[in-house]
This record gives C-alpha cells, structure tokens and sequence, in this order.
C-alpha cells in the first residue's frame, strides 16, 4: 500500500462535514463502491445519515481498525456501543443500511431482537414506543388466529 | 415517535429472524407494519422446542407437536396460497412415529423446493433415536432447489435408491455450504450429491455414518474447508481441490467412558489430487501412518499449520516445509523420532502421550532448520514422579540446546515440586530449570 493517506470527506444530512481515512471510510459498502468507480468529487454526502449517527458509526468504525485490539476489548467497545436508547438504534439501523454496513447492521438488529426478547407484545410497545394502530377488534382478531404464541 | 414500525420490511424480516418461532410470531400485535413483516418473513423458522412443555400442568393435556405441525403446515400453505417468497427454511421437530413423520416434512420440503429457498437447516428428531428410524429425506425434494446455498441436515437418512437419489435428481448445482450432523448417508449417495455441487466451499460431517470412504470423482475447484467429525471413515479420496484451506478430522470422544464402538475406525488415507492451497490440516485420533504423512506434506505448498494428535501409528515423522509455521504433536504414542526441517517455524507444542504407570517417551526432537525465533513448548500434564523420566526429559531437553523451550507441568507429581514454585516457566533456558526432590 502507498505510504500517503488518502482523506474523504462525508457530508451528513444536518450539513456537519467528516474528514476520514478512505481505508476506514470504505468499512462501507456504500462508499467503497464510490471510491471505486470513481465518482468521488471532493466530498461525498450522506443525505440519510444525520451528524450524530455519523459521529457514532465513525466511533465504531475507527475502534474496529485499530491495530492490536484484543477480541475482548473489542467484545466489551460493542457491548457498550449498542446500549443506547432505542431511537438512537433506530438511526444506526438506517445509517447501517444506507452505508451497507453489515457488521453494524447485523449487530444493532441482534440487538433489537435481544431487547424484544422475554417481553410481552405491551413491554415490547413500551421499549419502543410502538404506537397500536389496531383497533381492539383487530387486535382481538390477530390474537386469535396466532393464538398458539400467546399461549 | 413510533421508529421500529417504520423500519424497512426487509430489515423487519432480518429482526425477526433472530427471535425464537413463537416471540416472532407475537410481534405481529404490535403494529400494522410489523403484522404484514411477521406474515411476509421469507426467512422462516420452526423450532418445537420453543413450544415447550413447561404447560403440561393444569391436568389439561396440551398436544404440542400437533400443534407445533400444524401450525408449520398452515404457514408453509398460506405462503404457497399467496405466492409469497421463502429464502431460508429452519425446522426443528421431533417425531415418534415415522410414518406420520415422513408425509408431514416431504409435503413441506416439496412447498420449499417449489418456494426456491436458499438456506434451508433440518432437524428431523426420532424419538426413539434408533438409526434405521431416521427420517428417509426425498431427493427429488430438497436436493432438486437449485437455488439452494446453504443446507444443514440433522438426524435424517439420505440413501441411495435408484428411485431416490439418482444424478438426475440432484439439481442444487449452487451449493455453498453442506452440513451432515447425525446423517445416514450411503458412499454412493455422498460422492453423488457432491460431485454434482461443483460450487460447494465448506462440507462439514458431524456424526455421520453410512459410508466408510469420502469419494468424490469430480474436482471441486472451490472447496475452501472439509471438516469430519467422528464419522468413522477410512479414506477420502478427492478429485482436485486447488482452493481447499483447511482440512480437519477429529475423531476423538471427548470423554473415552462414552466412546462408541464404531469410532475405532479411524482415517488410513488421504487423497486429493491438487491441494496446493491448503493452509491448515488437523488429524486428532486419525490411523495416518509416517508414510501417508509423508507423501501428503510436499503437496502442502503453503501450510502454515499442522495438527496431529493421537495418531497412533506415527513412529518416526520428518516434517520438511518451507512455510510451516505452527505444529502441535499431541499424545501420538509410539511416536519417538520427529525431525523437523521448517526455517519459518514459530512455535511448536510437544506434549506425550500421558497414562498413568506407563512410561512416557518424549519424541526426540530435532532440527535440521528451524527458525531463531522458534518457540518451543513442551507440556507434561503430569509430571511423573519416576525420576528417570526427569533424567529423560532433561536429556531431551538438553539437546535441544539453543533453543527458546517452555515448559509446562499442569500438575506436578508426587513429592515433586519446582523450586521457583511456579508451574510455568517462560522461556526458561533448560539449563536453568531444576527440581529438586522433596518428601
């Protein structure tokens, strides 16, 4: 590899600029695809990705290419990083699935899923602010015709 | 602001597909958006043992399986009906009668072979566990997805009957990944099913039996892992596998009390036409003898690392390669000479055969070319306390002069003890190692 680093600059949705290394920008699939085809301008934009998501997933990112980190180390940086409130987890879902992410992803929907784990449909609604927008009756109606997972 | 039900569908299905089947299917409640993800999921996954049977009490009786197959059977129905896609395809059901069995799962192999799943994990439980009692899989169901990736089979039989599994019925062309664990499998119905999976990448065997050679006719240019666990094989034989990177056999019973009778057949031959990629190679408990090992280590181009372990028919090994740089020689018991001529050697671990009350030889070691910075670890689990043993293990220590030896004794024998005290002695020069003797 060439000694000199190469910098992008991600533009997110609120304005905010990122200048990064490409070699960790490229963690996403999104952009390594820009980078390779070659339609990289001077700074790319990140119309679905707001500056506070941006600022996370960089955090994550540049965790994730250090050198020399222990496997624990790193168990313990994700561990830490997926304990945030669940709007935050949102965003990361749609900033992951922009970017292409599949390390991000797969982590944050493993998370989703460990947090709807073990809860009745109420506590889940509640985890996440789920607004019902069933009416009794057709809530009634669902219960019934999968009435084998209530049970 | 209600986010999740605003999630893509796609992302939904990926959500849901790691919750267990009945926690999945109470999330349909929540919202309009997570209903029509839960009845359009096109990974889906059957686990009986979510359905529990901690109910049981309340003197009611709750039929579980039918239940548990019925509700499988409605589902697969209702996405033939609607025309709905299935990717994956996970089942977990246990059965007491095979009869019922085999209808029930042919109708709904036949719903996913018509859905054209890629990924498709079977668990076919026979309550009895009797072999011959296995669930007979179909081929012209499962095996004829020609869109299929990735296949797990648990606890079936696939045999082979002109009817059943010929050629012309295995059409799943595009397999990746291919796991057998607790299969009945025929030799013939094995090289069949592969040789015509020229894409296949990973094959793991897990408790197989049926077969007692590995025979695949045709090359399998982008094999990349084989991986055979205590299925009680003989020989594999393989075409060319110029990509293959890891081969493993394990046939060693964790715990020898529970040792199964048919695990004393052991692997005599290995055979692949070109593997000159392979990187890694395990035997633990193989009947590889100094001669096989001897012809398969120069077609080894670019092995890194090297695993033998209880192989007991090794005697005197030469290992020469110019890329090995980790070995592990482990309990291989008549082994008493392993010469080694590996410049880029970085650590090698020894540790004899142990037995209480029989003599333990270390196999002599010796270098014609080894690395400067090669580490060496000799592990001694118990050391005994027969102190012509010591006397052995500081010859063979000794002339292994300038090399770095670590040296450990996971327990040390009766009225034995280091003086330092400690157990582990990091790169202790071997001169400067003694035990004394002490009541």
């Amino acid at each position: 590899m060439s000694s000199s680093t190469k910098f992008l600059t991600l533009k997110t949705c609120d304005d905010k600029k990122f200048v990064l290394d490409e070699a960790i920008a490229v963690r996403s699939q999104t952009i390594k695809n820009m980078v390779e085809d070659d339609c990289v301008s001077n700074v790319i934009p990140l119309p679905n990705v707001n500056s506070k998501t941006m600022t996370k997933v960089i955090e994550y990112w540049k965790k994730h290419s250090e050198e020399g980190v222990s496997k624990d180390v790193l168990m313990d940086f994700d561990k830490a990083f997926v304990k945030v409130h669940h709007s935050i987890l949102h965003a990361l879902i749609l900033a992951a699935n922009f970017l292409n992410d599949k390390e991000i992803l797969d982590m944050m929907c493993q998370e989703v899923a460990d947090r709807i784990k073990g809860k009745t449909p109420e506590e889940i609604r509640k985890e996440f602010d789920i607004k019902n927008d069933f009416t009794p009756e057709e809530e009634e109606e669902i219960r019934k015709e999968n009435a084998w997972a209530f049970e | 602001m209600d986010r999740i039900s605003q999630l893509s569908t796609e992302i939904l299905h990926q959500i849901l597909s790691l919750l267990p089947t009945k926690t999945a299917a109470q999330t349909a409640v929540l919202s309009k958006q997570l209903l029509k993800a839960c009845y359009t999921n096109s990974n889906l996954c059957f686990d009986e043992s979510d359905f529990g049977e901690e109910q049981q009490n309340n003197g009611r009786f709750v039929d579980f399986h039918g239940e548990f197959s019925r509700l499988v059977d409605y589902t697969l129905e209702r996405y033939r009906r609607e025309n709905l896609p299935i990717s994956g395809f996970k089942l977990h059901i246990s059965f007491s009668d095979q009869t019922d069995c085999e209808g029930v799962v042919d109708k709904w192999l036949e719903i996913i072979a018509e859905r054209r799943a890629s990924q498709v994990a079977l668990l076919v439980k026979s309550e009895s566990g009797v072999y011959s009692k296995r669930y007979s899989l179909l081929a012209d169901s499962i095996f004829e997805i020609e869109s299929l990736q990735v296949l797990e089979i648990n606890c079936c039989r696939i045999l082979k009957q002109k009817a059943l599994l010929s050629e012309d019925k295995i059409k799943c062309s595009n397999l990746k990944n291919l796991t057998l664990c607790y299969v009945t499998v025929s030799e013939s119905a094995l090289d069949s099913l592969i040789s015509c999976c020229s894409q296949i990448q990973k094959i793991s065997f897990q408790h197989c039996l049926g077969f007692n050679c590995i025979r695949v006719s045709k090359n399998l240019p982008n094999l990349l892992s084989l991986h055979i666990l205590k299925c009680p094989i003989m020989e594999v034989h393989i075409g060319d596998a110029p990509k293959l990177l890891s081969f493993e056999y394990v046939n060693k019973v964790d715990s020898e009390r529970l040792s199964r009778h048919d695990l004393d057949i052991c692997l005599r031959t290995l055979e692949i036409g070109t593997c000159y990629n392979l990187r890694r190679v395990e035997f633990v408990k193989a009947e590889i003898d100094d001669v096989v090992l001897f012809e398969l280590i120069p077609k080894l181009h670019f092995i890194k690392e090297l695993i033998l372990h209880y192989c007991k028919y090794l005697k005197k090994i030469k290992i020469s390669s110019s890329t090995l740089e980790v070995c592990s020689i482990e309990s291989c018991v008549c082994l008493v000479q392993a010469t080694f001529d590996v410049p880029k050697l970085l650590f090698l671990v020894v540790k004899p055969m142990q037995d209480f009350g029989e003599r333990i030889t270390l196999p002599c070691l010796s270098f014609e070319s080894a690395s400067s910075q090669c580490r060496i670890s000799i592990k001694y689990g118990n050391l005994p306390s027969d102190p012509e043993h010591i006397i052995d293990l500081r010859k063979s220590l000794v002339e292994l002069n300038d090399k770095d030896v670590d040296l450990t004794l996971d327990s040390i024998g009766k009225g034995l003890r280091a003086t330092s005290g400690i157990n582990h002695f990091p790169s202790t020069k071997v001169e400067n190692l003694t035990l004394t003797y002490c009541d």
